[in-house]
């Protein structure tokens, strides 16, 4: 003999209300700035590059800072992925946030003299976390 | 009524009058730099494309006086957030805890004019680069202006 709980229209509006009240989740991915080619920024140069080539291969840069007579500008793409999942009294959150970045440095007549680069954008991870 | 019953009707009788929620999260910013590399840069020697050869680019670029300080950060922390709330009678109330960190951890490397180490500190980026900022490097030329 059944009991009511066996019957399949009533376990599944039980399965369709646990479904719609228990968990919960989302995932979103953003971007900042276009992305940064390290096959571009290795054609930088130093003591050969000049600032022209600098806006060339990379475009304008995202900040310019004035060092005395010389300035450094830099180069930045950031990518943040973010994960949650919600339990009904209890949300996990997890944010991570990578960049891919360049400094290029100028003397005074505008020659490149240094440039540091670092690519980890991609290394972002969705990651809720578990404790 | 058993010791179980009174418990449950306790909890629903809590739960159905009052909120209890909580947030745990966790946030990661950016990479540590390595100790090792940030060692290996000799004070008075190193210079800045060995410093971004071995730590990457910075973070931040710091006009100071006639140099410059570099500065590398990232933060990796958990924290957590609870909310409760409840209503008694006409009376409704809220408490909140946070204890999420907002301090930035990094390091810090100081050049002089010609882009040779002259210091380097590790801490929190808010200490280390809120300090009393040098003058502003100027250079003189000698020059007079025409018609004075």
């Amino acid at each position: 003999m059944s009991t009511p709980s066996d019957h399949p229209l009533r376990r599944l509006a039980l399965l369709v209300l646990a479904a719609s009240i228990l968990p919960g989740c989302f995932f979103s991915r953003s971007r900042t700035n276009p992305e940064l080619s390290p096959e571009l920024a290795s054609q930088i140069i130093p003591l050969q590059s000049t600032a022209a080539d600098v806006t060339e291969l990379l475009g304008a840069p995202n900040e310019v800072v004035q060092l005395g007579l010389r300035t450094a500008w830099r180069y930045e793409h950031t990518v943040e992925k973010q994960s949650a999942a919600f339990l009904i009294f209890l949300g996990l959150r997890g944010v991570d946030t990578q960049s891919d970045r360049v400094w290029v440095f100028f003397d005074a007549e505008g020659n490149v003299t240094n440039i540091g680069t670092q690519f980890q954008a991609s290394e972002a991870e969705y990651d809720v976390p578990i404790f | 009524m058993g010791v179980h019953s009174f418990c449950s009707v306790a909890l629903v009788a809590l739960l159905s009058s009052s909120c209890v929620t909580g947030d745990y999260n966790q946030t990661r910013v950016f990479q540590p730099v390595s100790v090792e590399a940030v060692e290996a840069l000799e004070v008075g020697e190193a210079e800045l494309g060995e410093a971004l050869a071995s730590l990457g680019a910075p973070l931040q670029v710091i006009e100071l006086g006639a140099g410059a300080a570099l500065a590398w950060g990232w933060k990796e922390s958990t924290d957590w957030n609870i909310t409760g709330s409840a209503n008694i009678g006409n009376v409704r109330g809220r408490i909140q805890y946070a204890d999420a960190a907002l301090e930035f951890p990094g390091v810090v490397l100081f050049f002089d004019q010609s882009w040779t180490l002259v210091a380097k500190e590790r801490g929190y980026l808010s200490e280390l680069l809120l300090r009393p900022q040098l003058p502003r490097f100027v250079e003189e030329d000698g020059s007079v202006p025409s018609g004075a």
